[in-house]
């Protein structure tokens, strides 16, 4: 246990990069998301104004949506805004309530590095090797599946952070959760 | 032999690891990579997981919800709700405690436009309850008709509830659950501004003074404009003008224009903020939903679907009682369960009961959306329930009693939506031609 105030160095880069990490991030989803609309909206426009539907809208529109989807997933975990249901550790206190949330951190853990690192990496690598390539734009298939892995590789890197802060006794992600409500509702 | 521990394993480790505190699209995610790991070994198990996250995630349809939800961000923040509550208060003054009918008819107008109940009941529960408290109604009763009435934004369209629906029942039509959603919807509304006129008139809560012919029309042309997206969204779909995420691009637009460009209550500079945030309430959903989809296939591997619809089946011989246990089901999920959780994970679930019971897909798509309505009311896990109490100034145990009546309501239009299949069908059939 480090002396409140004064982290350590490892807390101190981790965090550092966690920063830069965000800062990036944030500027790909919004300008992935922008992109989106733009794209969409452009779609409808060469249909009705200039009557030449543009085969490519639908291809890039979709691509931007799984990256966006993906990394934007792996941002808002970094925010702790994913949803979940508070039911264990609300009740416990001390050691027993970091030991329940540092095991919530191993399982997302382990579900980045199994599945979207490994399992998405596979994926990568069989699309690639089959040539399989996107209808319209000609773009091979593999290059949008990339954005399992990088996601994955980035929620493997929060959960680090969170791990860390974890051992020196603060919670997982800097603010509470912003509000009760659920997405959708 | 492993495999017929497939709903052991599923099941038991989704609940494990959600009682836990794992986030719920990892909790997902896990228990279908363990359940298909039952089937094809561990490691090509990853490699599935990974493939039908990819897969569930590239849909066009989907792209609806990010920018509904970013068109609703913009609205609320655009001073729209105050207009849309001002038009209101001039279609409502005339009924006995007309504060709270306002508040109902602003949260179906707002409802529908931001496609959200609680940023509903927050935006137009915020401006109501202060008023209704200071000519002297209960804050309970103003709470109660508020958290019960945000519902009606989710069945009036567009909703993004029914995209994910849509996506997740294997391509119902997005129109046709879009417009299968205004009767029920309106018929919530109708109810609970009858229950609360009731209540209202028995404690002598008064009605508002006349408004001028003059203040009528301006007030009226001032929601012309909010109310002009759902002419152009709907419009739009139902004249197959353009698809339900073309539509919702083009209500990114219009609200665009509208906030910044003519009311320009709010700074361009909060734009890429109101993006951001958007993005990651489009993430906590999409995230999930890709995770859905792979659990949904290691359902179906392990014919987890077939063997619960032949249980339930196999209960009753009489599909009255079937669909009245159905909703029960659904109703005791949504109480403890969030929306969009529920309807990915109970709807693979159910699907093929109600197919076997003959229901329309639409129609059930409709009876899930209003059954988890009703969940997200009630405590303990109840969003709309939270944020009513909060901007009503009240507290969930007082506004419990007063919500039981307009609980009753909404039950009521559950029922006649699970019975009378033409009250979410007839309007599709009748527009759009739809054939269930």
């Amino acid at each position: 246990m480090s002396e409140q105030g004064k982290p350590d160095t490892i807390s101190r880069l981790v965090d550092g990069l966690a920063n830069v990490i965000d800062a990036v991030l944030r500027v790909i989803i919004v300008a992935g998301f922008s992109g989106m609309v733009v794209c969409v909206v452009w779609q409808v426009m060469s249909r009705y104004i200039l009557r030449a539907p543009s085969i490519y809208t639908d291809e890039i529109a979709r691509f931007l949506f799984i990256w966006m989807a993906l990394i934007g997933g792996a941002y808002t975990f970094g925010k702790g805004r994913h949803l979940a249901i508070e039911i264990l550790a609300p009740a416990l206190r001390g050691w027993r309530k970091q030991l329940a949330q540092l095991l919530v951190v191993a399982v997302i853990a382990f579900f980045a590095i199994a599945v979207m690192i490994n399992g998405g990496g596979a994926l990568v690598e069989r699309t690639l090797a089959n040539g399989q390539v996107s209808p319209a734009l000609q773009m091979p298939m593999g290059y949008i599946y990339i954005a399992i892995p990088v996601s994955g590789a980035v929620i493997l890197f929060y959960c680090l952070q969170m791990a860390i802060r974890l051992f020196h006794g603060k919670t997982p992600v800097e603010a509470a959760p912003a509000e009760a409500g659920g997405p959708l509702n | 032999m492993l495999m017929s521990y497939a709903p052991l394993v599923l099941f038991g480790s989704f609940i494990l690891l959600m009682v836990l505190g794992v986030p719920i699209a990892f909790a997902i995610g896990v228990s279908a990579t363990l359940t298909f790991a039952l089937f094809v070994g561990i490691d090509q198990s990853y490699f599935i997981v990974a493939q039908q996250m990819s897969s569930g995630l590239d849909s066009f349809t989907l792209l609806a919800i990010p920018f509904f939800i970013l068109a609703g961000n913009i609205m609320n923040r655009g001073g729209i709700a105050r207009r849309l509550i001002d038009f209101a208060k001039v279609l409502g003054f005339a009924l006995p405690g007309s504060l709270a009918h306002v508040n109902v008819l602003a949260n179906m107008m707002f409802g529908a436009l931001s496609g959200s109940a609680v940023a509903s009941a927050a935006a137009v529960g915020g401006v109501m309850s202060p008023l209704q408290k200071k000519e002297g109604y209960d804050p309970a009763y103003s709470a109660a008709v508020n958290i019960s009435s945000c519902t009606t934004g989710l069945l009036i369209p567009p909703s993004s509830t029914f995209i994910v629906f849509s996506l997740i029942s294997g391509g119902t039509s997005v129109a046709a659950l879009f417009v299968a959603g205004y009767v029920p919807g309106i018929l919530m509304g109708v109810g609970i501004m009858i229950v609360a006129g009731i209540i209202a008139k028995k404690r002598g809560y008064p009605t508002q003074p006349r408004p001028t012919a003059s203040e009528f029309v301006r007030k009226g042309l001032d929601a012309l404009l909010p109310l002009g997206l759902i002419v152009v969204v709907m419009g739009g779909i139902i004249g197959g003008i353009f698809t339900a995420t073309e539509a919702s691009a083009i209500a990114v637009v219009y609200t665009l224009l509208l906030a910044f460009v003519w009311y320009r209550e709010t700074s361009i500079k909060q734009l890429p903020s109101i993006i951001l945030e958007s993005a990651i309430t489009t993430a906590v959903v999409l995230l999930m939903i890709g995770c859905s989809i792979a659990m949904s296939r290691a359902m179906a591997f392990g014919n987890i679907p077939n063997m619960i619809s032949d249980f339930m089946l196999g209960l009753s011989d009489n599909p009255i009682l079937i669909l009245l246990l159905l909703n029960v089901v659904l109703l005791v999920v949504g109480t403890f369960m969030d929306m969009t959780p529920a309807l990915l994970i109970f709807t693979p679930i159910l699907m093929p009961v109600v197919q076997k019971l003959g229901m329309d897909p639409v129609q059930f798509g409709v009876m899930m959306t209003l059954n988890l309505c009703v969940g997200i009311c009630t405590p303990p896990v109840g969003s709309a329930l939270f944020i009513g109490c909060s901007v009503g100034g009240t507290t969930i145990p007082k506004v419990i009693k007063p919500l039981i009546p307009f609980f009753l309501t909404l039950i009521a239009v559950l029922m006649l939506v699970t019975y009378v299949p033409s009250v979410s069908l007839g309007l599709p059939r009748l527009l759009l031609g739809y054939g269930g």
